[in-house]
């Protein structure tokens, strides 16, 4: 579409849950190559809004990614349209080791036929080593390399967090949803965190959604900052503006007397 | 020797249907984490269809046995999305039972459609001629049959290693979310492992129907290879292959050396000492819930 278009664009996103209205009337806008970050209390909706957005859930209201509408899309065709995204329990498989992990999130971009494997194993090989190259680089950013053949039920929770992010961003997306990546994370593997997502955007223009609980990561890191309150659009803007304004203080630790 | 023979051919020949049984329930089980109690009556079902579509319209054996696969493909593919599809989510012995109540109206539906008819089910182009091996003589189809069986029961698990469609249905087994979000269609993936699930029963119906005689007997043998599943490991497509073998071979030096009537309670206590010791069986990749 047109290179005005936004990588993400929500208008009147609502979700109920039985009596619950867990996200309610909420538009919102990342524009391409920014990273915005969602923040605000627990319960306000902010898992919600990703889980909306990757169409895990119903809502009501549209979403477009990059001009393209994907209310009517379902949640495995999003990759399609260069969608990827974390999520707050890292999804790792345990079996399996850790660059394995990172590469598989190359599956929807790189694929060989029954014929290819046959009788073309060099273009297999080639081909496998070039992913095998981009998870070890990935990996090497996140400083996880000399855990790359490590079965992954052998780490933490902060290295599986890290692979989480690092197998989303092995599909090449150009908007990379991220449910608080840094939770569970110590102060080290936080400020790998911070290194790789801004390392990550700069160098590869992935527009990204944060949902994230850490103040410092959020002051760090974004460009626009969006904060829920009960499933509503309490406010938004720079992260500063923001994060320093008593509106945002009242609504996390409750208005002074 | 040639009780060593007979022993290791005749328990070969069962270990190949029981590879082809186990390659079916291993599949449903990847995809829904249900034990399929009516995997039998797929079997069953397959066999009767062929043995009846010959008998009604004459044609080459080869076309009313893919109609009938067709047809229990199509069965098992509504199994699923009528009801299994529905149960995901829900303690894993609801499915479960949900299967043996499947298991039970489709008993009830082939004895209104198909009675106490019994099928005799003529396989063409097989010799009808027998062999010496080792001092012991084994029918020709008997060999060639288990040939079939095995033959099958690799390709599909090569098909399921190499092909795309493979890569699919195991990443859909491992990790639903993971793979939806990398592009798979989970649900059409369930669906069409369902379908292949019942298929392959059908197939292993009618290997085992035109050895003997269509009768719902047939349905024991579905449990009887649960033992093979199990010392596989549920989840694990080379243990179902490697499992049958060695239950076969097992009931077929029980056979052998200690009489037909000893195989059923070797093969019971085997699957028992088998979920004592070595519950995720020899290939099994994940924790698994028992039912």
């Amino acid at each position: 579409m047109s290179a005005a278009a936004p990588a993400l664009e929500t208008h009147g996103l609502s979700a109920r849950f039985g009596g619950v209205l867990a996200l309610d009337d909420v538009s919102i806008r990342v524009g391409e190559g920014r990273i915005v970050s969602v923040i605000g209390p627990n319960g306000a909706g902010k898992s919600t809004l990703l889980n909306g957005i990757s169409r895990l859930i119903r809502t009501s209201g549209t979403v477009d990614v990059f001009g393209k509408e994907i209310t009517g899309v379902a949640s495995h065709q999003l990759i399609g349209f260069g969608v990827a995204r974390s999520f707050q329990d890292p999804q790792v498989i345990d079996t399996e080791i850790v660059l394995e992990n990172v590469m598989s999130g190359a599956y929807g971009r790189v694929g060989y036929s029954l014929a290819d494997q046959l009788l073309r194993p060099r273009k297999v090989f080639l081909r496998e080593k070039a992913e095998c190259l981009r998870a070890l680089e990935l990996l090497r950013m996140a400083g996880l390399e000399d855990q790359a053949l490590r079965p992954c039920r052998e780490l933490a929770y902060g290295p599986r967090k890290l692979i989480d992010i690092l197998r989303a961003l092995m599909a090449q997306p150009r908007l990379v949803l991220l449910d608080e990546p840094s939770s569970g994370l110590d102060s080290q593997e936080r400020e790998r965190v911070e290194v790789l997502l801004r390392q990550i955007n700069r160098k590869f223009g992935i527009s990204m959604l944060v949902v994230e609980h850490h103040m410092d990561l959020v002051r760090a890191i974004s460009d626009w900052v969006i904060a829920l309150q009960s499933g509503r659009l309490l406010m938004q803007g720079e992260a500063h503006a923001v994060l320093d304004s008593q509106g945002f203080r009242n609504a996390m630790v409750g208005a002074a007397p | 020797m040639d009780l060593l023979t007979v022993a290791v051919i005749g328990g070969l020949s069962l270990g190949a249907i029981y590879a082809l049984i186990a390659l079916g329930l291993v599949l449903g089980f990847r995809a829904t984490d249900t034990l399929n109690f009516s995997h039998g009556q797929f079997m069953l079902l397959a066999a009767y269809l062929t043995g009846k579509f010959k008998i009604m319209t004459g044609l080459p054996f080869w076309i009313v046995a893919l109609a009938a696969l067709l047809i229990v493909a199509a069965v098992g593919a509504i199994l699923y999305r009528g009801l299994l599809q529905r149960l995901v989510g829900l303690p894993h012995f609801i499915p479960v039972i949900a299967t043996l109540g499947f298991a039970a109206i489709a008993d009830g539906i082939m004895g209104i459609l198909f009675g106490a008819e019994q099928f005799v089910i003529e396989l063409p182009g097989i010799p009808d001629e027998h062999i010496v091996l080792f001092g012991a003589r084994f029918a020709a189809k008997t060999l060639i049959l288990t040939g079939f069986g095995f033959g099958l029961a690799l390709l599909i698990a090569a098909g399921l290693h190499y092909t795309d469609l493979g890569r699919r249905v195991r990443a859909a087994g491992q990790d639903p979310l993971l793979a939806s979000q990398g592009g798979i269609h989970v649900h059409r993936i369930y669906l069409a492992s369902w379908a292949v699930s019942a298929a392959l029963a059908g197939v292993a119906g009618i290997v085992h129907g035109s050895s003997t005689v269509v009768s719902p007997g047939m349905i024991e043998l579905a449990l009887l290879a649960f033992p093979a599943m199990l010392l596989g490991g549920l989840d694990s497509i080379g243990g179902a292959l490697v499992g049958g073998a060695l239950v076969g071979l097992l009931q077929g030096f029980v056979a052998a050396y200690l009489g037909g009537e000893y195989v059923n309670v070797v093969s019971y206590v085997a699957l028992l000492v088998i979920m004592l010791f070595l519950p995720e069986g020899l290939y099994g990749t994940r924790k698994v819930t028992r039912v």
